[in-house]
């Protein structure tokens, strides 16, 4: 049987040890995305370890609810990180402390600051920078180690900032991709299996269901009117999996839903494992969400998530705006993501096992919701199913108000009003607030899009270069009739109302009076006789 | 009247409000997932071919919905402060958020006849919308004493059958604004960055 979770101890931003037995590899994933990966002997190692933790991952570990979703995010990270822009690692030479003086404590950069340490650095640079007395040991290994990463910048964004701050930069060295990811496969009865986008995203949405429910208060009961939809996609884009599938749980999924549908969850959490010894304890929802390494998986995201946040929030970098997501503000938000990826599996898991757990633990088979209806009821209900699938808002309208006619036929009162919008349980979905700017503009213009396309040609029209023009001639005749006002009364002589009360000139000193040297030097020299000063003169 | 008249003579700052030299601030562009899906749009490649499944539900970011809340505060603020008669009608109609949604409506129509507007991914998925078209805006109005060019990113977002973002679609358009002129630009440059986006979406989406 497969192992559950183990995880070692994690905090955000610094390395990641873990202990990794046959289990999920998450632990390594972060490690890597947060560039503390093991060196190895490739073109670009973290990629490669990144990739193989993923396929360690796929092949071998428990699929609880959300683990699908978190998986697809592994790979678009993969993709984008390794093949569509790789970055060149970071350089691996160790840097260590240095007191104030320049000089080394040797306490690698890893650890914790040594009561000395004032800055970090690689020992050639602190080296170098030590005999800088009386100078500045620690200013000198800054811009030494800045013009060092700026002469061989890891990518364009660190090339931008060397240039804002006038370094000059060398060029930006293109960094090896990865290798592709392999397809999703499965490995199963006759198997594995390769599967596509489509059998994928019809086992993400099971995985995200197996708790099974059909109660009318939970959100997942529309689940279980979408397992036909997910047979029909792994019947029409992967039979042979399908064909493995009902060899492995002994059970048709058309005749026996009761049956297949259980089994089918239980091979899916357990990762399509091989039949487990009789007398192993199988893995369930309630015992991958009670197991204290999952729980101290879940803790530590939940923490590390928040605090990469915080980082993420008080980390601006030049030339960015608020959004933070580029540079280090970026490297947090990339932290921000994953963890949350992880805590968002981990709400999944925690919430089917409640579900679950609410049931008395037992995973009831999805009820057959035609069975005691009317021949009538039976086809107000087909009609409906097939008007909402076709996405026939019409129709499916009108199958709603004759359900409602023919009392609800017993269904009608297990669901949401008609408008309802269930909520998602997929943890990669934001539960969206109001946007009353969106229903005002948007919303009229997708509801009619005649009104909508005459309203856009009417604004199109009040652009035109007449109607500018026409708005100009408006402002001018505004402005000129002003003017002829204004004009006119000057002509005449009215002055604009001094208002009267205090004339503020006599709290004033007395206006200095032109004397020789005080007015411009292209005026006489004011007479003064006789002289104020030499008391001269006639 | 002599309030009138400086304001008249003033007519660029009425211009220059619409582009946000005074009045409302514009809005702080957010990353174009933000409440709405739990992952970095930076992280989502761009110019990738992707198949749509449809029908295709329609989501437009926080990013629009601050643009427009900018517009109709601009707007109002202006009203309180400029005559009726001298409102710059040009720069309203020009700005006119409709303008905007009808025009990527109408492209995203072209491509995708069946989709609509929904509010989230959950009312997506509700929905039975088989793939998601998120739109992302990003409005740099002109500045009258600085870059006197008004610049429109429009980013479509395409979601395939398993709400993954599989591409980025971009396209971009810019006006430069002549001194004296009363249009900023903002309908010629929407219908640049969707011309673009409509070209990448014939060659890309299928």
């Amino acid at each position: 049987m497969r192992r559950l979770l183990h995880w070692g101890a994690l905090g955000p931003g610094v390395a990641v040890v873990a202990r990794l037995p046959v289990t999920l590899l998450f632990v390594t994933l972060l490690s890597i995305t947060l560039g503390a990966a093991p060196a190895r002997a490739s073109a670009n190692p973290a990629c490669d370890q990144f990739r193989k933790s993923i396929v360690d991952m796929e092949a071998a570990s428990v699929r609880p609810p959300g683990w699908f979703n978190f998986d697809s995010y592994l790979r678009l990270l993969y993709r984008s990180m390794c093949i569509i822009s790789p970055t060149r690692p970071p350089p691996s030479e160790p840097e260590y402390w240095f007191d104030i003086d320049g000089n080394s404590t040797g306490v690698p950069a890893t650890e914790e600051r040594p009561k000395d340490g004032a800055y970090i650095t690689t020992a050639a640079i602190g080296d170098k920078c030590a005999g800088t007395k009386p100078g500045n040991p620690s200013m000198c290994a800054l811009l030494t180690g800045v013009a060092a990463a700026c002469a061989n910048p890891r990518d364009a964004q660190q090339e931008k900032l060397c240039k804002l701050m006038l370094i000059e930069t060398g060029t930006v060295g293109t960094a090896p991709k990865g290798d592709e990811l392999p397809p999703f496969a499965v490995g199963l009865d006759g198997g594995p299996y390769e599967l596509d986008a489509a059998c994928i995203g019809a086992l993400t949405g099971y995985g995200n269901d197996l708790a099974l429910d059909n109660g009318p208060t939970d959100n997942d009961d529309q689940a279980a009117d979408k397992r036909q939809g997910w047979l029909d996609t792994l019947q029409s884009h992967c039979p042979d999996f399908l064909a493995a599938l009902q060899r492995r749980t002994g059970a048709d999924p058309q005749r026996e839903p009761a049956k297949f549908w259980p089994a089918f969850g239980d091979l899916l959490l357990s990762g399509f494992a091989p039949p487990p010894p009789p007398d192993a304890q199988p893995v369930t929802i309630a015992s991958v969400a009670g197991d204290p390494g999952f729980q101290r998986m879940c803790a530590a995201a939940d923490a590390n998530m928040r605090i990469c946040e915080q980082r993420q929030n008080d980390m601006r970098s030049i030339g960015t705006d608020d959004t933070g997501v580029v540079s280090q503000a970026g490297a947090f938000n990339d932290c921000r993501l994953l963890y949350g990826q992880v805590l968002g599996m981990c709400q999944a898991t925690g919430n089917a096992a409640q579900r679950f757990a609410a049931r008395g633990g037992a995973a009831p088979a999805p009820a057959d919701p035609m069975s005691g209806m009317s021949a009538r009821c039976q086809a107000l209900v087909k009609d409906y199913i097939a008007a909402a699938q076709a996405n026939d808002g019409q129709k499916s309208l009108a199958g709603y108000d004759a359900l409602k006619q023919e009392g609800g036929c017993g269904v009608l009162d297990k669901v949401g009003p008609l408008e309802a919008a269930p909520a998602g349980q997929d943890p990669r979905f934001v539960s969206r607030g109001a946007t009353p700017m969106l229903d005002q503009v948007v919303a009229p213009c997708d509801q009619s899009p005649a009104e909508c396309a005459a309203r856009v040609a009417q604004l199109k029209a009040g652009t035109s270069p007449q109607a500018e023009a026409a708005m100009i001639n408006n402002a001018i005749s505004i402005g000129l009739q002003v003017g002829a006002l204004m004009g006119g009364a000057v002509m005449m002589g009215v002055h604009a109302p001094a208002g009267g009360g205090t004339n503020y000139r006599s709290l004033a000193p007395r206006p200095v009076r032109g004397t020789y040297g005080q007015g411009s030097p292209f005026r006489p020299a004011p007479r003064t006789p006789p002289s104020d000063i030499t008391g001269l003169g006639r | 009247m002599i309030r009138k008249l400086i304001v008249a003579a003033g007519l660029a700052s009425v211009l220059a409000a619409l582009a946000g030299c005074a009045g409302p601030p514009p809005p702080t562009y957010v990353d174009a997932f933000k409440g709405v899906y739990n992952t970095s749009a930076a992280s989502v490649p761009a110019d990738q071919p992707v198949t749509m499944r449809q029908p295709v539900g329609i989501i437009f970011s926080q990013n629009v919905e601050a643009y427009i809340g900018f517009v109709a505060d601009t707007k109002a603020y202006w009203a309180s402060v400029i005559p009726t008669t001298l409102t710059n009608t040009v720069a309203v109609a020009d700005s006119d958020p409709t303008y905007f949604a009808g025009r990527v409506l109408g492209v995203l129509k072209s491509h995708f006849p069946d989709a609509q507007q929904v509010h989230d991914f959950n009312q997506a998925v509700a929905s039975g919308k088989k793939s998601v078209c998120l739109i992302d805006l990003h409005m740099k109005p002109l500045e009258p004493y600085g870059d006197r060019t008004t610049r429109v990113d429009i980013d479509a977002y395409l979601f395939d059958a398993q709400m993954n973002p599989v591409s980025k679609l971009s396209g971009h358009g810019e006006h430069a604004v002549p001194f004296g002129s009363g249009n900023p630009g903002i309908q010629d440059s929407i219908d640049q960055a969707l011309r673009a986006l409509d070209a990448r979406m014939a060659a890309l989406v299928h």
